[in-house]
């Protein structure tokens, strides 16, 4: 959508009653746009099994979250407290990835046990995964395959020194540990 | 898998998805591979925004082939987070001064960095609407916060001509906004409004004093 698309969308929401009603600084947020976004990509991709999992790192209100789980939304949590919101919202365990950075093993572990599913960006965690848990919890592992993308240099974070996701080029690594841990 | 924020083109997506597939060759108990995100939203009016519907033509096509190849059909999944939400949202704030320096008119607002960190934190462009004077003839402004620390939204930027009072919209806030948002300064939080099917509710109050010395221990 073009920014003037977003400039008419904003001004048909009568703005002028909703600062009068609340006040500013505001935050609005349009639903029905949240939504078309969701349809829209569930439409792009229609000739495959597709699962959408909101990065609720966007945008946390529970209120949000719901409207997504409604559409058929999963979600991508990066932190247990994300996580705990999730559930709360009403989000079935096993529709939320838990996908963290340089946290814990216990965040890990308490998020096993609520149920959710765990993605896993770093090697040393993979191990202790494995020692835990063998094959009795299936993980995933999140990698990085080194495609510099990211509109500023800020959020570029597939570069080969990022703290992001194992690196495409450890794989062999990977497989040695899922082998001996018989993950 | 991982890329980064803000995949522009489908080429860079399925050079990703290219070395996932290779990658994925190597694990027998795949149920599903999942592509991140990144894709792009308009924040200017030139921006190149990511083509889902190009995007999802290429990655299906690939992707069909790939289940082929590794025997099964597995799920395809995606973590939007700026896709869903970002053009969804705005930030209200009003302008409490209008102060003329040397060589700049500077819109002063009530917010800052405290609760849109992102033109500050990642030197973001946030298209900014005066929403009171929408007609007003066009001026070039410097839109800054109230936070006592660097914190301005947009320099040199046109509006149609800013009045103390008025009110602007900061667009694209709907993505890491609210949820980057902090009390420096001692500030409070913004309040928060859905608008569904024309009906606005209120989904998070204003903070109060109290939000701000809750866990504060006196001794």
């Amino acid at each position: 959508m073009s920014i003037s698309t977003t400039i008419s969308r904003l001004q048909s929401l009568s703005l002028s009653k909703i600062i009068e009603e609340f006040g500013t600084p505001l935050y609005i947020y349009d639903g029905n746009k949240i939504v078309s976004q969701y349809k829209r990509l569930n439409d792009a991709f229609s000739g495959v099994k597709l699962k959408v999992k909101y990065a609720l790192k966007a945008c946390n209100n529970i209120n949000i979250l719901r409207l997504l789980l409604k559409q058929g939304s999963g979600l991508d949590a990066v932190s247990i407290q994300e996580v705990q919101l999730g559930l709360m919202a009403g989000f079935s365990p096993s529709e939320i990835l838990f996908t963290p950075n340089s946290v814990a093993f216990d965040e890990l572990v308490a998020a096993v046990e609520l149920g959710v599913q765990v993605n896993i960006d770093n090697i040393s965690l993979l191990e202790q995964f494995g020692h835990k848990y063998g094959s009795s919890i299936p993980c995933c592992i999140r990698i990085n395959p080194h495609i510099v993308a990211g509109g500023t240099s800020h959020i570029q974070t597939g570069h080969i020194d990022s703290k992001f996701g194992i690196s495409i080029h450890q794989m062999r690594h990977v497989l040695r540990i899922i082998e001996k841990e018989k993950l | 898998m991982h890329t980064g924020s803000d995949i522009l083109d489908s080429g860079v997506f399925v050079r990703a998805a290219d070395l996932l597939f290779d990658a994925a060759v190597s694990f027998p108990d795949l149920e599903f591979l999942d592509f991140g995100s990144g894709f792009k939203v308009a924040y200017k009016e030139d921006d190149v925004t990511t083509d889902v519907e190009e995007l999802g033509k290429v990655i299906t096509e690939r992707f069909h082939s790939f289940c082929k190849e590794y025997g099964r059909e597995l799920e395809l999944w995606f973590e939007p987070g700026k896709f869903l939400v970002s053009e969804s949202g705005a930030l209200l704030v009003n302008v409490n001064v209008i102060k003329q320096t040397t060589a700049t008119v500077f819109a002063g607002v009530n917010s800052g960095q405290n609760h849109l960190i992102r033109p500050m934190f990642y030197d973001s462009y946030h298209h900014i609407i005066n929403i009171s004077n929408p007609t007003g003839t066009p001026r070039i402004y410097s839109v800054v916060g109230y936070i006592c620390e660097t914190d301005t939204f947009a320099v040199d930027r046109k509006l149609n001509k800013v009045r103390e009072g008025d009110t602007l919209a900061i667009l694209n806030a709907g993505a890491y906004g609210f949820t980057m948002s902090n009390n420096y300064n001692s500030r409070l939080r913004p309040a928060e409004v859905l608008v569904l099917d024309g009906k606005p509710h209120l989904i998070r109050k204003r903070e109060t004093m109290d939000d701000i010395t809750r866990n504060m221990v006196e001794i």
